[in-house]
Parts: C-alpha cells; structure tokens; sequence
C-alpha cells in the first residue's frame, strides 16, 4: 500500500515540478505514439474504405489478414521491424535503428491493421440506402468514399481511439526497435518495465500513472471530436 | 420529339425471382408519367433501372440516345435526379445536403447558394438551413430530397411517391409549386404514385403495373 502512494505522490510531484527528465519522457510517448496513430490513420483509413467500398478476388483474404492483423503481438512485429532496419537488413540503409522513427514505425505497423479493420466495418455497415442516393446524386468513387467517411466520423473515431490505445500501451515492439535509450528512445511503457527490473516500484507505479494520465488526456480530447460534431 | 429513354426487352431478375420483364419502353424529352400499381408490382425497381441505379439482367436500356453499357454512367446519372421512396438524410446540415449534388458537379459557390436559398423558400424550407438533416419531420426531410433533386436542374427527374410524407395542405401546395417547376424547366418526369389526383396534375400518361409487367397505360386530359 505504501508503495502504491509513494508512486501517487511522485507521480504528482513530477507533474507539479515539470521535472524535465519525465516531461522529456512524456513528450516523446506522445510524439511517437502521436506520429504512429497519424500514420496508421492517413493508411488505414484509404484502405479500409477501399476494401469496405469494392469487390475483387482476395478481397477476403485481404479483409481477413487485416481483422487478424489486429491481434499481432508487439514483440513479434518489433522483432521482424528490427530485422528489417538492422544494419545488415533490407532498410538497413535508413540508418534509423533505435531511434524514434524506428519506434514511429513499428508502433504504425501495429496501429494501422486496427483502423484497417474498424474502418471497414464501420464503412460496411452504413445503409447502402445511403450508398445508392450519393451514387444518384451523381458523386464520383473518390466523392463517395469521402462523403462515407464524413458520414461515419463517429465510428472512424473511435478507430483512432482505438489505434492510439493500441500503441500508447505496447511495449514490446518499443523496447526492442527503440532500445529505451535515456533522453532517446525512453518512452513510459519502456521506462515502466526498467523500473520494475530494477526494483524501484514506486517509480515505475509513478509512470505507469503520468502514462494512464497522457492516455486519457489524448482519448479525453477526440471524444470531445467526436461527441460534440454530434451533439450539434 | 427525341427519345431520352428507351428500353428494348428488359428482364431483371433478382435472387432467382424475376422482377421485372418489359418488352419496349420509351419516354420523349419533355414527357411526363405516373407509374402506379399494387405493392411490389416493381415500381421502384423499375425506376431505379431507368436511373441507371440497377443493371438489368437482360435488354438494352438508352438514355439520351446512348446504351448504358458502354456509355460513362457518371456522365448520365448526373444529368438526371431521384427523389427516393425513403430518402435518407446525411448526417449533415440541410444545407450541407443540399449542397452534396451541386458541389460533386463542380459549381461555384456563389451559384451554388442562390440556388440553395431559392430551393429553400419554393419548399418552405426557409427556417431550417442549419437544423442536422436527421432531426426533421418525415414530412420535411421528404421535402429536403425534393429540393436535393431539384436543384440540380436535372433534364430527368425520378420521383418515388414523392409526396406520400405530406400532409393535405403542404402536398397540395407542393403539388401545384412542382408541377409548374416541372413544366417550366422542361424536366422529363417519371413519378411512382398511389394517388390519381397526383398523377392527373403532374402526368401526361399513367402506366399500370403489376408483377413486373406493364399492362396499361392511360392519357390524362
Ligand atoms: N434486391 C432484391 N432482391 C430480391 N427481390 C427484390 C429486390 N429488390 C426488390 N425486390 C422485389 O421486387 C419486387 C418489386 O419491388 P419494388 O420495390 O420495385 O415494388 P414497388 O412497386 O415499388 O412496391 P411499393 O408500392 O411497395 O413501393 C418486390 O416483390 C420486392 O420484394
Ligand atoms: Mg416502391
């Protein structure tokens, strides 16, 4: 219990005194987890609404990858974006192994099969009714895809939400492309997981709070997006 | 007169059920009819394959002298209109939805809001502008998808029982405001309707249809 309030109180010191080690921290969470969700967003929006919206062969398959792609274990994509960025790897060239731009994009490979798969379902279940009056009203494929995602910007929302949520939580890939470099690649979720190895609990308790903290914050922020266009 | 639609014998059949089975049918530019007919008779369906909203399963359709089949379908439907049997509002303003068809036909905004604001008084739509589309009366979202089709100063206008949300006073009014917009602007009209008052005061000519067939057609004095 103890424990648990020396967390508390770090915590709240750490935000009252603007310590600059943590808000280093906090702000690259937000900017890599950020970046990662926009990215996931300018892919996966085009593409869900690309499958939700045609018919061709492996439509299916492809449909299917993307709903499974949404469980993709972290580690398993750090592993393989490390292969991939390593020196020696394909795209080894970019040199940008255990930077945040290596973080930026495993967290966009996990993030983005989520709007994929949400933004098609949400797209899908929109009255075809609908679909039929923007066909006689005369709007083009790119009109219509465009006048879907409006109609739907509840449901593409939550999809954001959902793929922030998705990569501000993960770890694994962070910790394995990024390396939890100090004043680097030091993120909340791989700054928690070293705290614990060392022991220090309350520490780590103290960012598991500042990071549930950032969370909300952000989530707090596109549903006041998303229910105020509706309230209207 | 020239012919802006004509169908040579057309079969649609859905989900193993045939539809609609016409031999020939042709409207002239200019020309207005009622098509009328039991529930299911295929009224709708019908429409929407003149709208190029359906494909048929077999038979040509032309609209303005051009086969549907290898004519751009983007370019055709955009010189035509529907008014739905159940309109669907956007989630939008009402005047976002009346903006949708004009704005995917490129024209210019200063054109496009005198055309909005007129549209708006003819179907007394005036004190709604900026109410969300969903949150109208059946009534007057019926009227929304009047001017969304009107607008556009189609040389085809589709209407599927288009007054049939309307109460006595607002459909009479709206009957005599459309009728005479119809005749000015020269739009060819196919209009679904239950009621003959309606189709005398709009149509030249009534088709009767029943299970997907065409059996009589009526002039109108
Ligand atoms: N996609 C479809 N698949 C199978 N059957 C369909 C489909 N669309 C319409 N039908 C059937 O075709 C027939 C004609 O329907 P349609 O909507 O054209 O009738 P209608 O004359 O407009 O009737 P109403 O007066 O009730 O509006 C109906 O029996 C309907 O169930
Ligand atoms: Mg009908």
């Amino acid at each position: 219990m103890e424990l648990i309030w020396d967390g508390i109180v770090k915590a709240i010191i750490a935000l009252v005194t603007l310590d600059p080690g943590i808000i280093e921290v906090a702000l690259l969470t937000f900017q890599v987890s950020g970046a990662a969700t926009l990215l996931s967003v300018l892919i996966g929006i085009p593409l869900g609404s690309v499958l939700a919206l045609s018919q061709f062969p492996g439509r299916n398959v492809l449909v299917s990858i993307a709903n499974f792609g949404m469980g993709l274990p972290p580690v398993v994509v750090g592993l393989w974006v490390s292969i991939f960025l390593w020196r020696s790897g394909p795209l080894g060239f970019l040199n940008i192994i255990y930077t945040p731009y290596a973080m930026i994009i495993a967290q966009a490979v996990i993030a983005s099969p989520i709007v994929i798969s949400l933004t098609l379902a949400v797209i899908q279940q929109i009255n075809p009714q609908i679909r039929l009056q923007l066909t006689a009203l005369g709007a083009n494929r790119t009109q219509m895809a465009w006048a879907l995602v409006k109609e739907s910007r509840l449901g593409l929302l939550a999809a954001v939400m959902a793929g922030f949520g998705g990569v501000i939580s993960e770890v694994g890939a962070s910790m394995m492309v990024g390396g939890n470099i100090k004043g680097m690649t030091r993120i909340f979720t791989t700054a928690t997981v070293m705290e614990v190895s060392k022991g220090n609990f309350d520490v780590a308790i103290a960012f598991s709070i500042l990071l549930m903290l950032l969370a909300y914050v952000v989530t707090a922020i596109l549903t006041a997006i998303q229910q105020g266009r509706n309230n209207r | 007169m020239s012919k802006v639609i004509e169908i040579i014998d057309l079969t649609l059949v859905l989900q193993g059920k045939t539809i609609l089975k016409i031999p020939y049918f042709s409207l002239d530019r200019e020309e207005s009819i009622a098509l009328t007919g039991p529930n299911g008779a295929g009224k709708s369906t019908f429409l929407f394959v003149m709208a190029a909203l359906q494909k048929p399963t077999a038979g040509t359709v032309s609209l303005f002298g051009k086969n549907v089949k290898d004519h751009s379908l983007l370019e055709l439907r955009r010189r035509m209109a529907v008014v739905f049997q159940k309109p669907m509002m956007f989630d939008l303003t009402v005047m976002e939805n009346l903006e949708l068809g004009l704005k995917y036909r490129q024209i210019n905004h200063k054109e496009k809001e005198n055309k909005i604001y007129h549209w708006l008084e003819k179907m007394r739509l005036a004190h709604l502008v900026k109410r969300r589309a969903r949150s109208l009366s059946g009534g007057e979202a019926q009227r929304v998808a009047l001017a969304q089709a009107l607008i556009l100063e189609p040389e085809i206008i589709f209407l599927d029982e288009p007054f049939a949300n309307l109460d006595k006073e607002m459909r009479q009014e709206l009957i005599d405001e459309i009728g005479k917009t119809l005749k000015a602007g020269k739009i060819t009209t196919v209009m679904v309707t239950h009621h003959r008052m309606e189709a005398a005061a709009i149509a030249d000519s009534i088709y009767n249809m029943e299970d997907g067939e065409i059996i009589n057609r009526e002039f109108c004095n």
